[in-house]
């Protein structure tokens, strides 16, 4: 299909265009897998590891490779090519792992890496790659027969599946802590995940929909936060009574704010929000006597199930695990946490997207896309971006009270500038406004920076990351704005 | 004697003495003039003669610091921007000013204040029915539409909410000549059909005169001359001015 683009594209081409991608691979996987720290003795050394960087250019040379061979029409081969590798590397991953510690070195050698999680990065990129260049030969196809037919091709699923995978993905996420593979860690990962999609959903209202740059945003996380443990230490409300005075206190503070500072702008506005949210944390750090000052306040207690608490039973019958029947477990509490966020999750989802669809949501893009348009059509700029700040602000508190009840503890480190920029993050990758994209950004980053193992190098990947993204998809991962309203468009009646 | 008619028309706008200051900048000083129901009212001047910070000042911002401006017996100069607006003046600002990412669709329901859906089909229809371009286009991006498209869907969003007074803030603003008079004939035909009564800011005078039932000549935040269309057109000052000869 590129071909009319005015260079003749060949194999040598191709292959020269492989070859500079590769040297550029090796030389960022160099940084990221080519040095290995060994300690020998009393000092540290720097291992270099050529053999693995190695590995990098070449898979990525042959990746670019069968991209290339796809536009000169040799899709086919290509397709043969990234399917055998991944065959071969899942094949060669299986065996190892199955294969018991005594002669796991003979096995080893079949794999190009040393670290086992690099080789599922490989053969998952390689299958991704496969079913791309699946759908290219395809799609070339349909798009030919299409001309016959004179008729615009779609890739449209059919509506019963897509209700069936939908219900399937929601079914995974609900028993994913019941699942074997899930481990305490995990499901650690999963639940943090979680919030900060919530996070990005929030500030999206913000930043993506009303166009208001704030840098502050964990400020409003922070207040959720503590006002759960606060009231839940202090005045003894359970859970339930709090959070919605966690999302209410929270956006009360928004609104307070909003007022002296929505008159700015642009850059003046972050600049403001930056400081306040700085403020709200040198508060936490020392007004000791309310706060617990840098100490954070502990032992905040957990939310109960109907009354039924998530304790170890002492025989008078109020604890979950009694009332259930089942066996004491510090992980029923997780799990029980993990389920919870899942559904206010879903709750925000369905109340963000709601609310784009109301007058309200789509004053907010009003206002971001032209200010004085909004103005000249009789809107009030001010209250619809109050309404946007105090919204954000709310889901934040939510979440804050959340994140108090599940860590049970809390301190002004959790509420740092980076957590407003990580947050500030997941809505640039994802994509603005996007709902599906802040979550996928949110768990590409988390996990990202939840590698241990990659250690000091995580914070150079997100950052390569970050300026990827900005280079081919500068709209974020996922772009596509659907418009707010469909019903009416296709009334006949209007013409 | 000719105006007899017009004399019994109630003033829908009227501004006494009014003095507009930008900062230290007096950019109106002392303009009055009235615009009355049914009319269509231009107003013509150079770059620089306060014509759209005359409808600005209509809407509010900047507040006219002196005189008074009535709008349907009420004064509006103490009041804010979308007051102002939701008493019922249109204002289609210079420039166009769509949202460019939303559709049209969506532009235009930005134009309604409350969204109950009987009033609401009919006004579209009323809208789709003067510029049936924009139901062919009503699921594209604003960003999308050329200039006349554009104009038009702005102009679609100001009256989309049953407006007793437009203000048009020069509509033939980087638009070819032929889309020129297309909009021209649209704002005849809104008066027309519609009884809408319009306040015309324009540069292109040769235009806004023959539109025109009244007209008044702007020149540095002063009026220097009023009359009807045609009288302006004939007037050898104009013509010399403002017309080429």
């Amino acid at each position: 299909m590129n071909i009319n683009t005015g260079k003749s594209i060949n194999l040598k081409h191709i292959f020269f265009q492989s070859l500079g991608v590769a040297f550029l691979g090796a030389v960022l996987g160099s940084l990221l897998i080519g040095f290995k720290l060994q300690s020998r003795g009393i000092s540290l050394e720097l291992d270099w590891r050529l053999s693995q960087v190695l590995a990098v250019a070449f898979f990525v040379f042959l990746g670019r490779f069968c991209l290339g061979l796809q536009q000169i029409k040799l899709g086919l081969l290509s397709i043969f090519v990234t399917i055998a590798v991944c065959a071969y590397m899942i094949t060669a991953i299986l065996l190892s792992v199955q294969t018991p510690e005594s002669s796991k070195a003979g096995n080893h050698l079949l794999l190009p890496y040393s670290d086992m999680k690099l080789n599922w990065m490989t053969s998952v990129i390689y299958l991704g790659l496969f079913l791309y260049l699946i759908y290219r030969f395809f799609k070339k196809r349909t798009v030919l027969d299409s001309r016959i037919q004179n008729k615009k091709w779609k890739f449209r699923l059919n509506k019963n599946i897509q209700m069936i995978l939908i219900i399937a993905f929601l079914l995974l996420l609900i028993s994913a802590p019941f699942l074997q593979i899930i481990d305490r860690r995990i499901l650690n990962i999963l639940t943090q995940i979680l919030l900060y999609i919530v996070l990005g959903w929030g500030l999206s209202i913000v930043v993506g929909l009303a166009g208001l740059l704030d840098l502050g945003y964990v400020a409003f996380y922070a207040v959720g936060a503590y006002a759960y443990a606060l009231l839940s230490l202090h005045f003894d409300f359970s859970f339930w009574l709090s959070l919605p005075l966690a999302g209410l206190l929270a956006a009360a503070l928004g609104i307070i704010l909003g007022f002296p500072v929505l008159r700015l702008r642009g850059d003046y506005l972050a600049i403001v929000t930056l400081g306040f949210g700085e403020i709200i944390r040198m508060v936490l750090v020392n007004w000791y006597e309310f706060t617990g000052g840098p100490n954070g306040i502990n032992q905040i207690p957990k939310p109960a199930l109907f009354g039924y608490l998530f304790d170890e039973p002492k025989g008078n019958g109020n604890t979950v695990s009694e009332w259930l029947g089942i066996e004491y477990s510090s992980e029923t509490f997780y799990i029980f946490m993990y389920l919870l966020v899942l559904s206010m999750a879903f709750g925000v989802f369905w109340f963000i997207r709601k609310l784009r669809r109301l007058p309200i949501g789509r004053a907010w893009e009003a206002i971001r896309e032209d200010e004085i348009a909004c103005r000249a059509l009789g809107l009030n700029p001010t209250n619809i971006k109050l309404t946007a700040f105090a919204t954000g602000a709310m889901i934040a508190g939510f979440a804050g009270a959340f994140f108090a009840a599940y860590q049970g503890f809390i301190s002004p480190e959790s509420f740092t500038f980076v957590e407003s920029i990580t947050i500030l993050a997941i809505v640039v990758l994802g994509g603005m406004g996007n709902l599906f994209g802040i979550a996928l950004a949110a768990i590409l980053l988390i996990f990202m920076l939840e590698l241990r193992d990659l250690e000091m190098f995580r914070m150079l990947a997100l950052g390569v990351l970050q300026v990827f993204v900005m280079i081919w998809r500068p709209h974020g991962l996922i772009s596509r704005r659907s418009p707010t309203v469909y019903r009416l468009m296709s009334t006949k009646g209007v013409s | 004697m000719v105006d007899i008619n017009k004399q019994e028309k109630a003033n829908i706008l009227a501004l006494k003495d009014v003095h507009s200051f930008y900062g230290q900048v007096e950019a109106l000083r002392g303009v009055s003039l009235q615009v009355k129901a049914g009319e269509i009212v231009s107003l013509i001047g150079a770059n620089g003669a306060g014509k759209t910070t005359l409808l600005m000042t209509i809407c509010g911002k900047p507040k006219a610091q002196k005189g008074e401006i009535i709008f349907l017996n009420q004064s509006i100069v103490s009041k804010p921007t979308h007051e102002i607006i939701r008493l019922g003046i249109a204002h289609c600002p210079e420039g166009r000013h769509i949202f460019p990412k939303m559709t049209v669709m969506e532009n235009l329901l930005m134009g309604i204040a409350e969204t109950s859906k009987e009033f609401f089909k009919q006004d579209l229809k009323r809208i789709f029915d003067l510029f049936p371009i924009l139901y062919d286009r009503r699921t594209q991006r604003g960003g999308t539409l050329s200039g006349g498209e554009q104009q038009m869907l702005a102009i679609g969003r100001a009256i989309i909410s049953r407006p007793k007074l437009l203000l048009l803030d020069e509509p033939s603003l980087g638009l070819a000549p032929i889309i020129v008079q297309k909009i021209f004939a649209t704002i005849r035909q809104l008066n027309k059909e519609l009884q809408m009564t319009i306040l015309l800011i324009e540069q292109n005078a040769y235009h806004a005169l023959q539109l025109a039932d009244r007209a008044y000549v702007l020149v540095n935040g002063y009026i220097t001359m009023q009359g009807t269309g045609q009288e302006l057109l004939t007037n050898p000052e104009i013509s010399k001015a403002y017309l080429g000869g």
